[in-house]
């Protein structure tokens, strides 16, 4: 059975981009969730969710005045009005004819470019590729909200593992702590955070 | 300095006292307007009588004509019958540029499809029509704004009366502004074409039982105050000063009308109605879509058939009433705000055909002119809207 897209690359640069969807999917992706954007020339890329932005404009605004909004104006403006669904998504890698690689993508994706949610074993592909060297961008970029993106992310990783039969994020965790050793406030953060993950 | 301030101050302040002036004129004429409103609610037949005598005198009469309901008529919405299908269209163009790149003029309709009750997304759909080269042209040069305007009315029923035929019943089609295309009768041959066309429309949507109405949001309209006028001995001859003049039909209605109420169903007395004959003479009635803190006035002008049809016109009351709602603090028929957003054209898309037909043509080898240097002076500020 062939993937179903989630969405549309509205903008990117090589370190993220901006995806739209439209607002009633069921499998609208959560945040942290891990993305893959497959290119025209073989290229697939791999990202994390980190923001979901819903936009209002005059008409929505107005119509939260009415005392009630019926179902078909509800679904109007969720389906027929142009006001996607913004998620933001940082990427984390790449893979090129089976070879995953935790760097900086080499070409960003397109305007319009399909964008899948990861299978479990899409998951464990990408973790096989590497030894989490994409953690380091995610901690060291302020304007991401570290601890509770790796949180997400991280469950979404133990998931995929235990349904494999493998081991749990121990060593995900365990490259954390060298990456924040010199930042015990925010590892601090980052550890109380994941310590949520069962 | 983009305005002369100075001067305007002074402008604003005459304004400002010919505005109080006017109040106080405005409320002794409404108050006697208002009196002869009540005094003559019940005479039906002596209103209809005097209607045609001052149409047989003046060819040119334009007022209402009472029909059976008394004057002070007013209903409270009746209950929305379930299963119906609210079909709204609007319209909107592109007009020809003679000082642009390429010559051409656009006709978009947007076409808003609703199912109360059904919790399905309704349907939008739009249609374009790119017109060049003969159908820009006429035999007074090339084709004047109001002859496009005419076109995209014209579109906007067509379409109406095409996407409703094979509906179930009730099917109700709305569009903003008047069924009524013009005050006075044209006599230009394409007028008179797309007018035929415009009837025939009509004609199909009577045929097929389908609920026509046009919704004017704030009318100006003085009809009912005109024809009170005939009542009024000194002003009933031709150059007279009208008595009630300023006076809009909707300050009567604001004070007789409750939230969700419409007054009584009146016909159309002017020279460019006669043409709307049979079921498709044209009537209309007034109805208060808003609250009690904020009445939202409207004329609804209909059809015959729908005026002598106490289901179809219950119908149409209760939609109006329940769809005006939906639009929260401004009340406005939700399908009618949806089929204008739905239809209208932007100053981007407006640039992308231009843009469009230039690759066309350059791909031919026929390269667009350039704009006209009086566009390019005066293109130097950006333009948001067309």
């Amino acid at each position: 059975m062939s993937a179903i897209a989630i969405g549309r690359l509205l903008r990117s640069n090589t370190s993220s981009c901006v995806i739209g969807c439209r607002v009633n999917q069921q499998n609208s992706p959560l945040f942290g969730e891990m993305l893959r954007i497959p290119l025209s020339n073989g290229l697939q890329i791999y990202g994390l969710v980190h923001e979901i932005n819903i936009d209002d404009d005059g008409l929505v605004r107005q119509l939260v005045t009415a005392p009630e909004v019926s179902r078909e104006v509800i679904e109007d403006n969720r389906q027929n009005r142009n006001m996607p669904v913004e998620m933001s998504v940082v990427f984390i890698g790449w893979e090129r004819d089976g070879r995953v690689s935790h760097t900086r993508v080499p070409t960003p994706p397109l305007s319009l470019d399909e964008i899948f949610p990861c299978t479990a074993s899409e998951i464990l592909h990408f973790l096989e590729g590497g030894k989490f060297g994409y953690l380091r961008a995610i901690l060291r970029n302020s304007e991401l909200p570290a601890a509770d993106l790796l949180t997400a992310h991280l469950r979404q990783v133990a998931a995929a593992r235990q349904g494999a039969g493998a081991d749990g994020v121990e060593a995900a965790l365990r490259e954390v702590i060298a990456l924040l050793k010199d930042d015990y406030p925010v590892l601090m953060d980052v550890l109380s955070a994941v310590s949520e993950i069962q | 300095m983009p305005l002369d301030y100075v001067s305007l101050q002074g402008q604003i302040r005459k304004y400002g006292e010919s505005a109080t002036l006017q109040k106080r004129e405005f409320e002794q004429k409404f108050a006697a307007c208002r009196d002869l409103f009540l005094r003559s609610a019940n005479d039906i037949a002596g209103l209809q009588r005097l209607v045609e005598e001052a149409a047989a005198r003046n060819k040119v009469l334009r007022c209402a004509a009472p029909v059976s309901e008394s004057l002070d008529t007013h209903l409270p919405a009746p209950q929305a019958p379930s299963g119906r299908t609210i079909v709204a269209a609007d319209g909107s163009q592109i007009n020809p540029d003679s000082h642009g790149e390429v010559l051409f003029a656009l006709v978009n309709t947007g076409i808003f499809t609703l199912q109360p009750g059904s919790g399905a997304a309704p349907r939008t759909e739009t249609r374009s029509t790119l017109l060049f080269d003969d159908a820009l042209q006429t035999p007074g040069g090339t084709v004047s704004e109001d002859l496009i305007a005419l076109l995209r009315d014209v579109r906007e029923r067509k379409l109406l009366a095409e996407v409703t035929k094979d509906s179930p019943a009730p099917v109700i089609t709305l569009t903003d502004g008047p069924l009524e295309l013009y005050h006075e009768p044209r006599t230009d041959r394409q007028f008179e074409e797309y007018f035929r066309d415009y009837l025939s429309a009509l004609d199909d949507l009577c045929l097929n039982r389908i609920i026509t109405a046009g919704y004017v949001d704030r009318p100006r309209a003085d009809l009912l105050v005109r024809m009170l006028e005939l009542l009024v001995p000194a002003s009933a001859g031709e150059g007279q000063t009208r008595p009630f003049a300023g006076i809009p039909d909707r300050a009567i209605f604001q004070t007789l009308l409750k939230p969700g109420e419409r007054s009584a169903v009146f016909a159309l007395q002017s020279s460019a109605a006669a043409s709307y004959t049979g079921n498709k003479a044209l009537h209309f009635f007034y109805i208060n879509c808003g609250s009690e803190s904020r009445p939202a006035l409207a004329r609804v002008e209909i059809l015959k058939w729908i005026a002598e049809d106490p289901i179809a016109l219950n119908t149409l009351h209760a939609t109006l009433v329940e769809q005006a709602r939906l639009a929260g603090a401004a009340p406005y028929p939700y399908p009618l705000l949806r089929a204008h957003e739905v239809a209208v054209v932007r100053m981007d898309d407006r640039e992308e055909i231009i843009l469009m037909i230039e690759r066309e043509l350059a791909e031919r080898g026929c390269p667009p002119a350039s704009q006209s240097f009086k566009q390019q002076n005066k293109g130097f500020q950006d333009r948001k809207r067309i």
